[in-house]
């Protein structure tokens, strides 16, 4: 099985023993106050990438798999992030003129384009702090707890459950098709489109086999688990370490 | 199109999230009122089947390449209600496992790639069946899906713009003529997927209407 998606590290880290909804809350926490930072004040950003390395380094999260989310997060935000000094004029820094068009660049777009950079680094950061440290079970549970509706929680613990049986079925559809293939775009967007029909007919008949198989052990459609969720005094204090940092740093990045 | 954090400002953030919650929560209610525990297996398995669809990519020109986003293709398969619910628990996975999309830009990235693009299509699916007959299908799948992939970036553009991201003018034309584009190849998948379907396993596309 290809593990691709399990993004949990197994370890037994400050960060790993706290509950799910504590973290869970911790984490908003810290985006929020992370992506309401004013554009351009440095201080607070800097700040806040102190923060985001503690934890990285509290849940021993590998340089590895925080450049490899980079490379995931970098190709939707670069590009956006090249174009914006361009759009927005302010002090002009440097100014081309490529036949009819202006290129300008100005330090507003400038200012802006890093800040953006830097928010949706961190906040990625931070989110991957949250997942390596916290089985998927235990932060559906959470979310669970907090109040999300029954119907979601089950349906994505389901879902993130097959994503793995089904991501192979899609691998093995996909590897019968590249030995075979042998150009043209329409027939590869055709194929694409019956090696979609065939995954989707194979993904229904599992449900049916699934769904056999877990009324045969009992299912009557709740959710049950052996060990419950329990917040201790280390869990109240993380969050609230959290949010006054979180919104000191916020309030101190603004007026400093 | 998943738009990640820091990107938007604080009120569109709010405002999406708000009605991203608003239209799950309808969703949530339509769906429970119609299925049984029996469909929650299902529904799982939905998820997870388009979460690897969107994962066959096809090559496109040089190093490029295209892939499915499935909005349509729910909205068709499942019916509108069941389809926000899954493109919305897709969207989420994403966020969670690739940090694909942003935490708090989830709430623009639902109501875009979830709820617009799924009562979109869906509505557009509808409207041509009805008036170009039955047997006329396919096209009517390919309208809907090239529309789902069109109106999602409409509104993503103008969540941007109305954030001060990105004056109006660039993202627009931008966003809106690339997708214009994807749109077809989404379409394209689209029917070639219910063609195959109709043909191997028909029962299979009465769902949308249970």
């Amino acid at each position: 099985m290809r593990s691709s998606f399990d993004l949990y590290l197994d370890g037994a880290s400050l960060l790993h023993c706290r509950d799910p909804r504590a973290k869970l809350l911790a984490m908003l926490v810290l985006v929020v106050a992370l992506v309401l930072v004013p554009v351009g004040c440095w201080m607070a950003f800097g700040l806040f990438s102190l923060l985001v390395l503690a934890l990285v380094v509290v849940a021993h999260i590998p340089l590895a798999r925080l450049l490899r989310q980079l490379l995931v997060v970098l190709p939707f935000v670069l590009p956006a992030v090249l174009f914006l000094p361009f759009l927005h004029g302010g002090t002009i820094l440097w100014q081309v003129k490529m036949g009819g068009w202006h290129l300008t660049l100005g330090d507003t777009g400038l200012v802006l384009a890093g800040s953006i950079l830097l928010k949706a680094i961190l906040s990625a950061f931070a989110l991957g702090v949250l997942v390596a440290t916290t089985r998927m079970a235990d932060l559906l549970r959470g979310v669970d707890a907090l109040g999300a509706p029954r119907l979601l929680t089950t349906i994505f613990g389901f879902m993130y459950r097959y994503l793995f049986v089904i991501e192979d079925e899609a691998h093995r559809l996909r590897a019968g098709r590249d030995v075979r293939y042998y150009g043209g775009l329409l027939i590869g967007i055709r194929s694409v489109g019956h090696m979609a029909g065939s995954l989707f007919i194979r993904s229904y008949d599992r449900a049916e086999r699934v769904y056999g198989a877990m009324l045969l052990r009992g299912y009557d459609g709740t959710h049950r688990s052996l060990n419950s969720l329990r917040v201790g005094w280390a869990d109240v204090l993380m969050v609230m370490a959290m949010t006054v940092l979180a919104v000191s740093i916020s309030l101190a990045g603004r007026w400093l | 199109m998943h738009i990640p954090d820091g990107f938007l400002s604080g009120a569109t953030m709010a405002t999406t999230a708000v009605a991203s919650a608003a239209g799950l929560g309808v969703a949530v209610k339509m769906v429970s009122r119609r299925i049984g525990e029996r469909h929650v297996p299902l529904m799982g398995m939905m998820g997870a089947f388009i979460f690897a669809a969107q994962m066959l990519n096809f090559p496109v020109v040089g190093g490029a390449s295209g892939h499915l986003i499935g909005a349509a293709l729910a909205a068709i398969l499942l019916g509108p209600w069941a389809s926000i619910i899954i493109m919305s628990l897709v969207l989420i996975a994403q966020c969670l496992i690739f940090q694909d999309g942003g935490l708090l830009a989830l709430g623009a990235n639902i109501f875009n790639m979830s709820i617009i693009a799924g009562l979109g299509a869906y509505l557009i699916y509808r409207l041509l069946t009805k008036f170009l007959g039955e047997d006329r299908r396919l096209v009517a799948g390919f309208v809907a899906a090239w529309f789902s992939v069109v109106i999602a970036s409409v509104a993503a553009a103008l969540e941007l713009a109305i954030s001060g991201t990105v004056p109006l003018d660039a993202v627009l034309p931008a966003m809106v003529g690339w997708h214009t584009l994807i749109g077809i190849g989404e379409g394209l998948i689209t029917i070639a997927m219910l063609g195959l379907v109709r043909a191997v396993r028909k029962d299979l596309l009465q769902m949308g209407r249970a």
